[in-house]
């Protein structure tokens, strides 16, 4: 091999191991993921009402990589087969960020999870679609999901800092099993 | 041959005198449309009496639909269908009777009876649905977006901000409390103190242009770390000449005073407050109860620093109820109920119940329907204004049509305001001495609502 190939092979090899690194996202153990509420409560103490079964992952929510809407796009990888809810919540959350830079000093969209979906698949001024209409993460009702059908519970902090929760396996929103992507810090009380 | 011209071809030197002497102008022309403003507001006279105006911030956004209930049959099963697991049970209501009735009937939520029983009294009056509005809103007009919105509603940070300064649609300068500080502050006589006190930390409601917000911790004046003993007091007083030095640098001058003028107020108010007389009137323990003892001390010793109006700003957290909602609501509205009658019964004690208001204020209101265990962010919210000089046992304003996807809804519960921010502010700032000339100072959107004036006042 020739030091201009050796040179070529090793920028692409870094190339890649960089792109990798930025494309996973943070990891399980990344500050910003909170597994469950802030003090998670134990199961045993919750309602009986509110202790429910894990449920599969709904595949009617899910998509394979070869056929993701989104390849190619920010959002690539939101509910793929195969991936995790981790992955999923840094996606929704690099959704956002996109959003902001396309709608600099605006804020993210606002409102219900129908309102913000909507303003994330086009009906925003710019007729920008962040995520395709049809995704299907998204539901009937216009919701955008989980890998487990629940929509994403967004929390509104502050104009640039969304707080974004899945309800996990057992689809009870505020369990001990919820996720939370907390990209900044938790709401200052 | 070229002509000189005098703007491109000002000089450095030149062009730095030109911008000194313009931002000088500026600043003379600011303080002296400040005193002008300032003598308009004396000239109001309505200045020869004591008056305090007191934010009672419910950080979080309350849930004010669980604070008044529908207690009539039929508003009530329609509340509960709608409530779901969010509902009170109807027999745990305190049931009120307003002066003025719009058809329905009434409950307070049952961890309220101090306010149910302020409000029979006619100490304490009900706002209904107040919320940011950048212009009034109906339905058609939020789904077709046809009128400017509260920019980031729904937003905790945003709407705490709006909220505190009543100009959404701006960015943030100053709050509205800050600009009645300002205008207000020329009641005062040669104050030693300032008249905007904040009993948690630094808030947007008492920022101002002239009038600085001073803090004071709930048990008594914030003193600096390490001067508590004989070393610290040297230490102490090592720091305050460092301070008093001028600099060449005008920011480190100005800074190093107002440094040293707050370590002397400190010292000035600690030792009035401890030679006061104790109040024998008993606060609930916690971080409000603590928050509104303190104001009622403050406000015995006004006179000793020439004080004539004073903004105070007390705060409590933790009204975010996406879940476990019932009973923390609970929890805290007792709170609230409880050291508000305290803070009554206190400035009964000191004579002055008729001078000073005490309002609370809120992010927003929340979702009528719920999420499963609490409620999600929603806009217009009911709340309170308590005094002697409230024309209290009524509700003022309209209570929405409590129907999801009804006419007041904009999805899931969410009211539109049926009373803007401005119009509760402006009814408030009258109060405290601003004539009507004078409102747009401290409101400068009141013009654009019907009400700057909602009657609640005496």
């Amino acid at each position: 091999m020739t030091p201009r190939r050796t040179a070529i092979a090793a920028v692409v090899i870094v190339a890649v191991l960089v792109i990798g690194v930025w494309r996973s996202g943070p990891a399980p153990g990344d500050p910003a993921f909170i597994p469950g509420k802030q003090e998670p409560i134990p199961v045993t103490e919750l309602e009986p009402s509110r202790v429910a079964e894990a449920f599969v992952e709904d595949p009617r929510f899910l998509v394979s990589a070869e056929e993701d809407p989104l390849i190619g796009l920010v959002g690539e990888g939101l509910n793929q087969i195969g991936g995790s809810i981790e992955r999923d919540l840094s996606i929704v959350d690099e959704v956002l960020a996109a959003w902001q830079t396309n709608f600099p000093g605006l804020g993210n969209p606002v409102g219900l999870n129908v309102e913000i979906t909507a303003a994330l698949t086009g009906r925003n001024k710019l007729r920008l679609d962040l995520i395709p209409a049809d995704h299907p993460a998204i539901n009937e009702a216009g919701e955008l999901c989980d890998r487990w059908g629940t929509p994403f519970i967004f929390h509104q902090i502050s104009g640039d800092n969304m707080e974004l929760r899945s309800a996990g396996s057992d689809r009870l929103p505020y369990s001990a099993d919820d996720w939370v992507f907390n990209p900044v810090s938790p709401l200052e009380e | 041959m070229n002509t000189p011209n005098p703007i491109t071809d000002l000089g450095r030197r030149q062009f730095l005198r030109s911008c000194c002497a313009a931002v000088g102008s500026t600043g003379l022309l600011s303080a002296m449309s400040q005193l002008r403003l300032m003598g308009a507001v004396a000239g109001d006279g309505a200045g020869d009496d004591y008056k305090a105006l007191v934010c009672l911030f419910l950080q979080g956004g309350n849930d004010a639909n669980n604070m008044i209930v529908p207690y009539d049959t039929t508003g009530y099963a329609e509340y509960a269908a709608a409530r779901t697991s969010l509902s009170l049970p109807r027999d745990m209501l305190l049931p009120i009777t307003p002066l003025s009735t719009d058809g329905r009937s009434y409950g307070l939520h049952g961890a309220m009876a101090p306010i149910q029983s302020l409000f029979a009294s006619g100490q304490v009056a009900m706002l209904a649905n107040v919320g940011t509005l950048v212009v009034p809103t109906n339905r058609s007009q939020y789904e077709a977006r046809s009128v400017p919105l509260p920019p980031q509603l729904f937003s905790h940070n945003n709407q705490q901000v709006q909220w505190q300064s009543s100009v959404g649609d701006e960015s943030f300068t100053t709050g509205w409390g800050g600009r009645l500080a300002d205008l207000t502050n020329a009641f005062n006589e040669n104050p030693s103190l300032s008249m905007s006190i904040s009993l948690d930390g630094q808030n947007s409601f008492q920022v101002g242009k002239a009038v600085s917000q001073f803090s004071v911790n709930r048990t008594g004046v914030v003193n600096m770390s390490g001067t508590n003993n004989a070393v610290g007091e040297v230490r102490l007083e090592a720091l305050k000449s460092v301070l008093a030095q001028e600099d060449v640098n005008l920011f480190q001058t100005a800074f190093g005073g107002l440094t040293k003028d707050a370590i002397d107020t400190s010292a000035l108010l600690g030792s009035t407050l401890e030679a006061a007389t104790p109040l024998t009137t008993e606060f609930p323990e916690g971080r409000l109860g603590d928050q509104l003892s303190m104001i009622a001390k403050l406000i015995s010793v006004a006179p000793q620093f020439g004080l004539k109006r004073q903004v105070f700003f007390a705060r409590l957290g933790g009204w975010d109820m996406h879940n476990n909602q019932i009973d923390a609501h609970a929890t805290l509205l007792a709170d609230i109920a409880n050291g508000m009658k305290s803070f009554y019964d206190a400035t009964v004690e000191l004579g002055c119940q008729n001078n000073v208001t005490t309002f609370t204020a809120s992010d927003f209101g929340r979702t009528f329907n719920t999420n499963g265990d609490g409620s999600d962010h929603g806009w217009g919210s009911h709340h309170m204004v308590m005094g002697g000089a409230v024309r209290g046992g009524d509700i003022y304003g309209t209570v929405p049509t409590l129907e999801i996807n009804g006419p007041d809804d904009t999805g899931r519960g969410r009211w539109i305001p049926t009373t803007s921010v401005d119009e509760y502010a402006a009814t408030l700032a009258k109060w405290f001495g601003v004539s009507d000339s004078n409102l747009p100072i401290v409101l400068p959107n009141i013009g654009r609502f019907a009400q700057p004036d909602l009657g609640f006042m005496l």
